[in-house]
């Protein structure tokens, strides 16, 4: 049973473990939050992030392998996130696998969190049909690709500020909602009318994205109490990022010939960019593709996924921490 | 069976690893890339030793207070190196590794002060393994406090020169102990008092930060 690979991710707060074969068949996937840590500040708190990673990383491991019944001698490899991430997260999960990788006498292969994001579709079966185009959204990065294979990535386009996922945090503290503020707003926004013009920053400007003017607009919105329910400041951001983010995948759509459209990232769990996403790919004739929502936030299975692909191609990154990685590095 | 001694709350990584209290090899006498790791300081030790993995048999991790990711660093390996290999691991506090290290080269308890949050020190006296009192706080306040009654006691830490300059001026007999942090040897060569506390109270090793003082 030598065709098992132990993922862990620890990029950011979540520490997670997950078993996982060639296939994408799932054996175990354990993910322990910190979300009762972070809420009190609104926001991830980096060093506390780290901290609670040593005492629940062993724990995890320990668990993924017990829930997959395996033994570290069944496993082909060991794969972690090296990047991008918050630095002293990752550490943890770096010197972590090393050491395990030391112990069992296993190799142990870094590799990118992006890479993982992209696979996190194909996990429990395969849904991607290549060429596809892949709008990741998440609270770290906001991008446009193109994947002619699994492994065959082109950048179309990235956000220059902050990502959506941000912006929604940002936004749900501006509005009271809690942290995380992503489903926060989305629910709000349910219930308000998208009457207040917010701007739609970069809409017409290629592939690129840029969030911070629309944040901003919607502080100075709330600063001087303008007009609006919180609710219609809700549904009236939630639009703006929805017109943003569907004309750029439109336009993708329309020059790069693909079979499906995937989304993945923690933001597509949002039912609005599900709804309008399915609208768009109604339009041109693209099978839409969505990861369960359980894989769309950050998890160990995705990351033991993509580790076979590097494997396959025989690239093998050492366990050590890369904070700028692109989208185009394995 | 070989001890392993890890300590990572300095500026250098150290590495160590020893056999029945004895040094075998010390990661701070050879030139590593930054890249290198922990990772790479034990396969190079194990390489120079013609030894395994599998021949570990106990690991004694220093568990700070030191530079913070630092020491993490250090205690994810070790209890992550631990839990493959199905052995021990003996926490050490950066305090107690300098009282080891101040007592062989004094014959004195330590006084070891290191740098904390907003301003704050870590500070500790340690007779030989044994911390007797460690505390957090504006140094002026907390190098009284820990030092009343201890007699004459060896400075180690980066800030030396501060908390001499405190001692004399709360007229506390103090000497430089003209070191940083304590040497990541005595881990091994002490191996067996660790081991003995850690078999009675078995426990994950856990950085000591501004939340556990």
């Amino acid at each position: 049973m030598n065709e098992l690979i132990l993922g862990i991710e620890t990029s950011c707060d979540d520490t997670a473990a997950a078993v996982v074969d060639a296939g994408g068949r799932i054996l175990s996937s354990v993910v322990a939050s910190q979300l009762e840590i972070h809420e009190a500040f609104g926001g991830i708190y980096p060093e506390f992030a780290a901290r609670a990673h040593v005492a629940t990383i062993l724990p995890t491991v320990h668990e993924a392998l017990g829930r997959a019944a395996v033994s570290p001698a069944d496993l082909l490899a060991i794969a972690v996130t090296r990047g991008p991430g918050l630095v002293g997260s990752l550490l943890v999960g770096l010197n972590t696998a090393a050491a395990l990788g030391a112990g069992w006498g296993k190799p142990v292969i870094g590799v990118n969190h992006l890479r993982g994001h992209l696979r996190s579709a194909d996990l429990e079966e395969r849904r991607v049909k290549y060429p596809a185009t892949v709008l990741l959204v998440s609270g770290g990065h906001t991008l446009l690709a193109y994947m002619k294979d699994a492994a065959g990535i082109e950048l179309l386009g990235s956000t220059r500020d902050d990502s959506v996922g941000e912006s929604y945090d940002k936004v749900g503290r501006m509005l009271g909602t809690g942290y995380p503020g992503g489903p926060a707003v989305d629910r709000m926004a349910a219930g308000g009318r998208a009457c207040i013009p917010f701007p739609r920053p970069m809409i017409d400007k290629g592939c690129d994205f840029s969030f911070s003017g629309l944040k901003a607009a919607v502080a100075r919105h709330v600063e001087a109490a303008g007009e609006g329910t919180r609710e219609d400041i809700a549904a009236s951001f939630v639009q703006a990022v929805m017109d943003v983010l569907i004309k750029k995948s439109r336009l993708v759509l329309g020059r790069y010939p693909s079979a499906s459209f995937v989304i993945v990232g923690g933001v597509a769990a949002s039912p609005r960019l599900r709804e309008e996403a399915a609208r768009l790919c109604e339009e041109t004739g693209v099978e839409l593709c969505l990861p369960p929502t359980r894989w769309s936030t950050d998890n160990a299975a995705m990351i033991a996924l993509a580790a076979f692909d590097y494997a396959r191609l025989g690239i093998l990154p050492p366990p050590v921490a890369e904070l700028q990685l692109t989208i185009r590095d394995f | 069976m070989l001890t392993l001694g890890i300590s990572t709350s300095s500026g250098q990584f150290a590495l160590v690893v020893g056999e029945r209290g004895e040094v075998l090899f010390d990661s701070s006498a050879v030139d590593f890339s930054p890249a290198a790791g922990l990772a790479g300081r034990l396969d190079a030790a194990l390489a120079a030793l013609g030894r395994e993995a599998r021949e570990v048999g106990c690991i004694v991790v220093d568990t700070g207070p030191g530079g913070t990711s630092r020491v993490r660093t250090g205690v994810a390996f070790a209890n992550a190196l631990a839990y493959a290999l199905g052995v021990t691991v003996c926490p050490v506090t950066s305090m107690e590794l300098a009282g080891m290290d101040a007592w062989a080269r004094h014959g004195l308890s330590a006084l070891h002060v290191v740098k904390s949050v907003k301003g704050d020190v870590h500070a500790g006296v340690a007779d030989g393994a044994c911390c007797r009192a460690m505390a957090r706080g504006a140094m002026e306040e907390v190098i009284p406090r820990l030092a009343a009654g201890a007699g004459r006691l060896v400075v180690t830490g980066a800030r030396r020169d501060e908390v001499l300059r405190a001692g004399e001026r709360a007229g506390i007999p103090l000497v430089d102990g003209e070191r940083e942090h304590g040497d990541a040897r005595f881990l091994v060569e002490n191996e067996g008092v660790f081991a003995a506390r850690a078999a009675r109270f078995p426990a994950i090793a856990r950085p000591v930060t501004e939340q556990t003082l």
